[in-house]
């Protein structure tokens, strides 16, 4: 059943994508290598590719529209939203890393889940709310005064931060197909449509609900993990001095 | 709001961000504290300077820019963007050098320059006081600012004005809910001008040339489908005739995972692998429901986002903005969350196809 009149050459581009990342180059430079090859290869001149990648790049510059709010958090941060949330940590009572970071993850989810996508992201919430979130509450069961270095190693409170980014990754991918008006589901019901299937958005967000509670039960098991691990690191630690 | 206008908007802060790279005291505030690499030339710095320049261009006068002219700028960020500063381990040591301690983020993400422009602040000791729950309120104008934005926007129009654009409510949304944050913010701190523009460059700089990935993935995905890549793997798939319903429910799911690691966007893998593979072998094939097929594969995909460098936004941004040592490092935590996600969502996809008269 192989079609005939099949152009294979543009497979190569993905070739070029593997080939990139293989060899380390700089990731834009392979995603524009591979987009003008994947063009040349299905049949356009070489201006004709590049218009091609410029029409593209054009029509989707809303993309950056999440720049937006950089200055809004550029300035809470000087103005001490770090400490801010540290505090707010303590006074909702989430002392261990692993329950801010649990905290954060159904909060994430549920908010996206609700269509609310807009709270949370790395440049917005994870950087300046729960990384410090987690870095006070690991030093505060290291028991040592925030501003002593000593209290956590840099690698350890580094491992932290890589956690709420991860937590911040896990949450809203695995809660925003829930909300039937995400783009995600739009697109998955457009693309189904133009195959003639017709299927509601509400059975799609109704499917995205096993995955969410999975993502939700390895989180919390993931989590508590951290604590325990961190609690034991750190008895060892004071049993060895 | 139209679009133009908020990508005028955007295009200011790039072009604010290019400013600061090419002068980075400039950035750092009264430049008392800007410490001891200003005013050293470096090709780095000359190279974020010109890709923040471009990519203002990109916004302020795209939409009078023809293709091929646009096509040749985004080769020159491309190139740009492989001379400006690495992501992880070189950009760390950078900064160790510019700034010797780095433990703490929070006490990192409060340079020594923004407490001298802030004299208040200064004022307040060495350390930040905890100034409380109110300085939250400015962030959560974000999402409920989208959200009332979104509801009452389709109201509010005059002739050809709108308030939201009408093709990109959401951007338009987006843009109204972080001004109205920094006007509550102006209301609440009444904070120079600059303090906000300082405080955006900074964030932007350190995301650095990964600023412009999520269009590059949507540019590739866009050139796949218009050269037929689809095609092309619909057509290799369609080799291997119709199998049965683990190799089938293998083939797609581990062709959804597969593909996104390889083009880093879920979004440009769903429509290859349910049109290759799902279709012809699962729901025409063994007569799947449609619905619960194209959801969890779309899921499946989702664990591949977790896995890939080629998702920059998501797995290489937060190295940078975090100050995180090993490039790899999210990608790593991720991937025990994303294996036992994949083979569940595997499980129970092949579930669905086995016993679909329980699921239809």
């Amino acid at each position: 059943m192989i079609a005939q009149g099949v152009n294979w050459l543009p497979l190569i581009g993905l070739g070029v994508i593997v080939l990139g990342v293989v060899l380390r180059f700089n990731l834009a430079l392979t995603m524009v290598a591979s987009a003008l090859v994947t063009a040349v290869l299905g049949g356009r001149s070489v201006q004709g590719a590049v218009s091609l990648l410029g029409h593209f790049f054009l029509a989707n510059r809303y993309l950056a529209i999440l720049f937006a709010v950089f200055p809004l958090v550029g300035l809470l941060e000087r103005r001490g939203l770090g400490v801010a949330s540290q505090g707010m940590a303590r006074r909702v009572g989430l002392t261990t890393p692993g329950a801010v970071l649990r905290a954060y993850f159904f909060l994430r989810q549920i908010s996206v889940a609700m269509g609310l996508t807009s709270f949370g992201g790395h440049a917005q919430m994870v950087r300046p709310v729960i990384a410090p979130m987690v870095e006070n509450a690991a030093e505060r069961m290291a028991q040592q005064p925030a501003s002593n270095p000593a209290g956590m190693t840099p690698d350890r409170l580094q491992a932290l931060r890589t956690q709420a980014a991860a937590i911040d990754n896990i949450a809203a991918f695995f809660g925003e197909d829930i909300f039937v008006a995400f783009v995600s589901i739009l697109f998955i019901q457009a693309t189904l449509e133009s195959f003639d299937l017709h299927v509601s958005p509400w059975q799609l967000s109704c499917w995205a609900l096993p995955a969410a509670a999975m993502a939700g039960l390895i989180t919390c098991w993931r989590t508590i993990r951290l604590d325990r691990r961190l609690r034991e690191a750190l008895a060892r630690r004071e049993g060895g001095a | 709001m139209s679009l133009d206008l908020t990508y005028c908007l955007l295009g200011l802060l790039f072009l604010a961000t290019a400013w600061r790279s090419a002068v980075p005291a400039a950035g750092a505030g009264a430049g008392a504290a800007a410490g001891p690499v200003s005013g050293h030339f470096s090709i780095r710095r000359l190279a974020a300077a010109l890709f923040w320049l471009l990519l203002a261009v990109l916004y302020l006068f795209g939409s009078r820019m023809d293709d091929f002219g646009a096509g040749v700028t985004v080769i020159g960020l491309a190139l740009l963007a492989t001379m400006m500063m690495r992501h992880g381990a070189a950009s760390e040591a950078e900064d160790q050098k510019a700034e010797p301690h780095d433990t703490r983020l929070a006490d990192h993400t409060v340079p020594e320059a923004a407490a001298a422009a802030v004299p208040e602040a200064a004022a307040r000791g060495a350390g930040m006081q905890d100034v409380g729950g109110r300085i939250f309120l400015p962030l959560l104008c974000i999402p409920f600012g989208v959200v009332l934005f979104s509801l009452l926007g389709p109201f509010v129009s005059r002739g050809s004005w709108h308030l939201l654009a009408p093709h990109h409510a959401g951007q338009s949304a987006y843009m109204l809910a972080a001004l109205l944050g920094l006007g509550l913010c102006w209301l609440m701190f009444r904070p120079t001008l600059r303090e906000p523009l300082d405080g955006g460059t900074r964030i932007l700089h350190d995301v650095g040339w990964a600023a412009i990935t999520p269009q590059l993935l949507a540019v590739v995905g866009g050139i796949y489908a218009a050269a037929g890549v689809d095609h092309a793997l619909t057509a290799l798939l369609g080799h291997w005739g119709a199998p049965g319903p683990l190799a089938a429910t293998l083939l797609y799911a581990g062709g959804m995972i597969g593909l996104t690691v390889l083009i880093g966007n879920a979004f440009a893998a769903f429509p290859i692998m349910f049109g290759a593979c799902a279709l012809p072998f699962l729901i025409r094939g063994l007569g799947a429901p449609a619905a619960p097929i194209a959801a969890i594969g779309m899921l499946c995909g989702y664990c591949g986002t977790l896995l890939t460098p080629m998702a920059v936004y998501f797995n290489v941004v937060p190295v940078t903005l975090l100050r995180l040592r090993n490039t790899m490092a999210v990608i790593r935590v991720q991937a025990p969350t994303a294996g036992l996600l994949f083979f569940g969502n595997t499980l129970l996809l092949y579930l669905i196809v086995r016993f679909q008269g329980l699921f239809s």
